[in-house]
């Protein structure tokens, strides 16, 4: 007896696509016959299962929900945006300030505004970031989300791209 | 999307729906970039028209109106946001029925599934299933025991069977290859047979 059937040349078999020599192995194969009759009986009982039927009403308001979801979801979004400008204006000030403002000097090496290290308390950029970036009361009362995380995590990709695009404008093509 | 060569075994009165199999056609791709264009009855035709497969196909998935319901809703929600990155690649019902299969696999993954789900393959010799039985007791059971059908071989028989894709439209919504398809199709073809007739037997 040749090597058994593979999987899905059994399936081939029950689907009566297989080739010659497939039908031929399944005819003379006792083990490989009973898994197509198996396979075979599983499609028969899964034939005969069908979902039950909503009635013509319920498409009508199946469709009336999705409808009324997008329209939410769009209102929500048109929320979001101030807060998304709001941020965008944050973060062109923070890409900015290593151009405009002097950072602090440790050990005589000038360190950009982004840097890691602590913040020095002289640091003038800090003052313009703390007025800049918005709390999280400011974005719970625009756009309904509880911090600047939650509001990036809810945009889409056409909201990225599109704040990614007002982050382009505002820097003015300094690198990010 | 029917396959050509040999009539499909696998093909059911009730899948034999033009929006499961049929291509798009003119009107489907002017529908699509109509709805690109941001044009929101667009996109309530394509509900119109895809509703009903895609709440079977969830239905199929949870055994349950209710959360078929929810489910169907998020696959039509999420394939709203994301038209405008359809590039007609494939047909739409397949870029579709990705993102309903998606929204299917996430929702089961993130709760405990009411009923245990069984091992890769089960072992032979179950009893066979009587043959007098009533068929909605039937279809109940069968529909329960696609619900416990390991994940792949799930999604593979609903997509097969029940929607009468092509193996290599499954493979697409899948992504997976086409081997891999038919495999999972015949091990839940037989690991449901066996599991019916295990119920049936006890």
């Amino acid at each position: 007896m040749s090597k058994h059937l593979s999987e899905p040349d059994l399936l081939d078999v029950l689907e009566g696509r297989a080739s010659g020599g497939a039908r031929a192995h399944v005819g003379d194969c006792a083990a490989c016959r009973a898994r197509v009759e198996e396979a075979s009986g599983g499609l028969e009982r899964a034939r005969r299962c069908d979902v039950p039927e909503p009635s013509t009403l319920y498409w009508e308001a199946f469709r009336a929900q999705v409808g009324r979801r997008i329209r939410d979801e769009a209102a929500r979004r048109r929320r979001v945006w101030p807060a998304v400008a709001a941020l965008a204006a944050g973060i062109a000030v923070v890409v900015l300030l290593p151009g405009t403002v002097r950072g602090p000097r440790i050990h005589g090496q000038r360190l950009p505004a982004w840097s890691a290290l602590p913040a020095s308390e002289g640091d003038a950029g800090l003052l313009v970031l703390e007025g800049m970036a918005p709390t999280p009361e400011d974005l719970r009362a625009v756009a309904g989300c509880e911090g600047v995380a939650d509001c990036l995590a809810d945009l889409d990709d056409e909201e990225s791209r599109a704040l990614a695009a007002v982050l382009r404008g505002e820097i003015g093509g300094r690198s990010l | 999307m029917t396959a050509a060569g040999p009539a499909s075994p696998f093909l059911l009165a009730s899948a034999a729906v033009p929006s499961a199999s049929s291509p798009g056609g003119e009107d489907e791709r002017e529908t699509v970039l109509a709805c690109q264009r941001g044009q929101r009855e667009a996109f309530d035709r394509l509900v119109t028209r895809y509703q009903r497969d895609v709440y079977r196909l969830c239905y199929r998935y949870v055994n349950n109106h209710h959360d078929a319901n929810d489910l169907a809703q998020d696959a039509f929600l999420r394939a709203y946001r994301a038209i405008g990155r359809f590039r007609g690649d494939s047909a739409f019902s397949t870029w579709l029925y990705r993102i309903a299969v998606n929204v299917c696999l996430n929702f089961r993954a993130a709760r405990k599934p009411a009923a245990e789900e069984l091992p890769e393959s089960l072992p032979d010799g179950v009893a066979p299933v009587a043959e007098r039985m009533e068929r909605e007791e039937e279809s109940r059971r069968v529909r329960e025991a696609v619900t416990r059908l390991p994940e792949k071989q799930r999604a593979a028989l609903i997509l097969k069977v029940y929607h009468d894709l092509t193996h290599d439209e499954v493979a697409r919504i899948l992504g997976c290859s086409v081997g891999t398809v038919k495999a999972n199709v015949f091990h839940a073809l037989a690991n449901l047979r066996r599991l019916v007739g295990a119920e049936a037997g006890a």
